[in-house]
């Protein structure tokens, strides 16, 4: 459809998409290093974009699987942490500048205190990060393989395929609790921290390293998505049963897509490690994988700008959210929920309503509005500089909500005055 | 019946149980070595306080009364789980929405129940104050029933044929009623559970069966016996499953299918207030209780099959036995892992449960 559309589109509206993901680009690549250079963008907030675009890349695997295929998988956290663990080994090494000691043999800490003075055979190869790099990307992608082919080939669709997700990542959290599995147990793996997070060079690089990632990936899922192999997972989605008589094997494709978003969510998982400075198994409940399928719905699915900005806004929301009222912010996630079930396109539905108006020469003034609120919220939290009049409260509730409030009120209002005071539908 | 629904009903439950026994005996015949998983020393297995201090007794009897704790403690886990899963499963039959906010449900009714401990104590005089449990019992019933009559006409309606988007959308509803009560009532709250339910029946020496275990399973038993009689021996019934069956016949025959998807969904979230009751006597009350029943009684549904209760008591019992009966020699933890990958092994063989219908559709 949007294919089609793309080479006799409206040169505003292409006009306008460049503009936009210049400005995006220009302000993530460019900007906000240069002022991380100049040290006016503190380290803290570069460090937090970064691991915010891990998540993104994940989102980017689950729009593919969830968005454009009809698999709702409840199991990516843990895909994310199997990548993330095989990392953490590493960087737990000696090999890996790991906090070990000559009083604990050199090895990690933690096996001190489970009574184990060496190190246990199968943690030896992830001294090499090649090795460690390969089983982050390929243990996801093997598992998930595997299982997926397992399902599929049983014609296990739709919610149950869902629930037995489930199943898996409550199995995978459980085990990795313990500590005889020799990863940490719930206190998971750590002190990597001091070799990367903290020194300048590194948060920057890490940074940069994710994005330069979930560029390329990005990249890579819009050329998979617009190919005709694109064209089978949709159909998958749309009618499954169809498209197997017309002499395709759906459960193959859907195996591979489902493999594919491991692999995605693995990559990420290693990006992601590094930043954060501990993985524990507190991250691969079922909860998170929702979590992470929530990003995916609030942004929009079937849309893959859609996943990235969704799960950056979820984020970014949800730290601002819970240090202002970490109370509402259960309640607030709950209406989230509902809000990306009622409006299936969410946030790209702004942007979708934006450029139809622009090829229909309708005022914009609306789709404007809303979008432009979300940059006057978001954008100084991505730079960490929020002015203080945002900070100064108005009833009771800080002057950047009421900017979103308003933003959004004006646009309801505008798309449906004539509805309100005409009584006519819009 | 023709002899691929015998072999579902009757020899496969008989094999499964088999399975089970005949496993089990050989287990608990080398009770306590440790096996290769275990570092720690062997952690404190509730299950068998009795069979410890007996080490020099014959080997046969401290078998028999591990299997036999085993069986009960399965069954008592199990009447749970079914409460829980005959409700979700009319629920996703009827409607086919899957509701993530069943175990939320769960802890309003627990929550009721604690409500009314507080109103004995407050108003009633201390002789009766044992009796509450009774009175919370219908309370928690229509509490969860009216919560879930109001999410339905809100917002479940709108989500039926969006199988994926109503599990996402009953999610959310779960933690806005999370956080609700624990806005309400705060992370930690106490409730003193009625002092008949104290103690236990001591069979024979070394058998203790808690009293309010035991209760829990015949509670579970007659609320079960009731939905039965409701759904196969009232109009109600009848009209549900017709509903349930063919949703347009139904309706070109003039039932209001609008008005029974409410009264569904209110009961389905009643009997999940019936199963708060019930854990409130086993479990700890806080605000996220229900998040460690929901998949489990998911797995119940989907292995026993959607709408079917023999079939969520058959999956119930099973998945109780198999629960237990791994405890002791793979740990708790183990063999929960390996129970969940069972049941996925079981998806795959039977995609829509143990006593599934059998449609003729290419998507049945």
């Amino acid at each position: 459809m949007t294919d089609a559309l793309a080479f006799t589109d409206d040169q505003r509206v292409i006009w306008l998409r460049r503009v936009a993901v210049t400005a995006l680009l220009a302000l993530c690549l460019v900007i906000i290093p240069i002022l991380n250079v100049m040290e006016i963008v503190p380290d803290y907030e570069i460090n937090r974009l970064g691991r915010y675009l891990c998540f993104a890349i994940v989102a980017l695997g689950i729009d593919l699987i969830w968005g454009y295929t009809g698999i709702l998988s409840l199991c990516q956290a843990f895909m994310f942490c199997l990548g993330g663990y095989a990392m953490a080994m590493h960087l737990s090494l000696a090999q890996g500048h790991g906090d070990v000691r000559p009083e604990y043999n050199n090895i990690p800490q933690f096996f001190f205190f489970n009574d184990i003075s060496q190190l246990p055979g199968f943690w030896k190869p992830f001294a090499s990060l090649p090795f460690s790099l390969a089983v982050a990307i390929g243990l996801p992608t093997i598992v998930a393989a595997f299982f997926g082919n397992f399902l599929f080939k049983g014609r296990v669709r739709g919610v149950y395929f869902s629930i037995m997700t489930q199943a898996v990542a409550l199995a995978a959290y459980l085990a990795f609790c313990r500590n005889e599995l020799l990863l940490g147990g719930t206190n998971g793996l750590t002190n990597f921290y001091r070799a990367l997070n903290t020194k300048t060079s590194w948060v920057l690089g890490l940074y940069l390293a994710s994005l330069a990632t979930l560029v390329l990936l990005f990249l890579l899922y819009r050329w998979l998505t617009r190919a005709p192999l694109g064209k089978v997972l949709i159909a998958i989605r749309d009618n499954e049963t169809r498209l197997r008589f017309a002499g395709y094997r759906p459960e193959t494709f859907k195996a591979f897509a489902f493999a594919l978003a491991a692999a995605t969510a693995g990559i990420a998982g290693i990006l992601y490690v590094p930043q954060n400075g501990i993985i524990t198994p507190n991250i691969m409940r079922v909860e998170d994988s929702v979590f992470f399928v929530i990003w995916v719905a609030f942004g929009g699915r079937g849309n893959l700008w859609g996943a990235v900005i969704g799960s950056l806004i979820v984020n970014y929301f949800s730290a601002t959210i819970t240090s202002d009222a970490p109370r509402i912010w259960p309640i607030m996630l709950g209406v989230l929920f509902l809000t990306a079930v009622v409006l299936p396109d969410g946030i790209s539905g702004l942007w979708k309503d934006l450029e139809n108006r622009l090829r229909l020469r309708r005022n914009i003034g609306g789709p404007v509005l809303a979008l432009g609120g979300l940059v006057i919220f978001f954008v100084p939290q991505m730079l960490g500089m929020v002015p203080d009049v945002f900070e100064a409260s108005a009833i009771g509730v800080p002057f950047k909500y009421w900017v979103l409030v308003i933003s959004f009120a004006g646009y309801a209002f505008l798309t449906y005055r004539r509805a309100i005071f005409q009584n006519i539908h819009a | 019946m023709n002899i691929r629904g015998w072999a579902a009903k009757i020899v496969l439950p008989l094999l499964v149980a088999m399975f089970c026994f005949a496993g089990t005996s050989e287990l608990f015949s080398k009770s306590h070595a440790p096996t290769s998983l275990t570092f720690e020393a062997q952690a404190q297995d509730s299950l068998h306080p009795s069979t410890e201090s007996g080490s020099s007794a014959d080997e046969d009897s401290e078998r028999g009364v591990a299997i036999f704790q085993a069986t009960f403690a399965g069954i008592s886990l199990a009447s749970i789980l079914i409460l829980m899963a005959s409700g979700l499963s009319i629920i996703f039959g009827l409607m086919g929405v899957i509701n993530m906010a069943h175990g939320e449900f769960m802890m309003l009714g627990a929550f009721s129940c604690y409500v009314v401990n507080m109103a004995f104590k407050q108003f009633f005089p201390p002789q009766i104050f044992d009796f509450y449990w009774f009175v919370a019992i219908p309370v928690a019933f229509l509490v969860c029933a009216a919560i879930g009559a109001m999410c339905e006409a809100l917002i479940i309606w709108r989500l039926y044929g969006r199988q994926l988007d109503s599990m996402l959308a009953t999610w959310g509803i779960g933690l806005i009623l999370i956080q609700a009560v624990r806005l309400t009532f705060g992370d930690t709250v106490a409730l003193t559970p009625p002092s008949w339910f104290e103690g236990g029946w001591e069979i024979t020496a070394g058998i203790v069966l808690p009293w309010n275990r035991i209760f829990i399973i015949a509670y579970s038993a007659l609320c079960l016996g009731v939905l039965y009689w409701i759904i196969h021996h009232t109009r109600f019934g009848r009209i549900l499953r017709a509903t349930m069956q063919n949703r347009e016949m139904a309706s070109a025959l003039g039932v209001n299918t609008k008005v029974i998807d409410r009264a569904t969904f209110a009961l389905g979230a009643g009997l999940a207030g019936l199963a708060g009751c019930a854990v409130v006597l086993v479990d700890k009350l806080n605000p996220q209780m229900g998040q460690g029943y929901i998949v489990d009684s998911f797995l119940v549904v989907v292995a026993g099959g959607v709408g079917k209760l023999f079939g969520i008591v058959v999956a119930g019992l099973g998945l109780g036995f198999l629960t237990k009966y791994l405890e002791p020699f793979l740990q708790a933890v183990y063999g929960k892992v390996f129970v969940l990958l069972a049941i996925v092994a079981l998806i795959r063989w039977r995609p829509n449960g143990i006593f599934a219908n059998r449609g003729r559709l290419a998507n049945d």
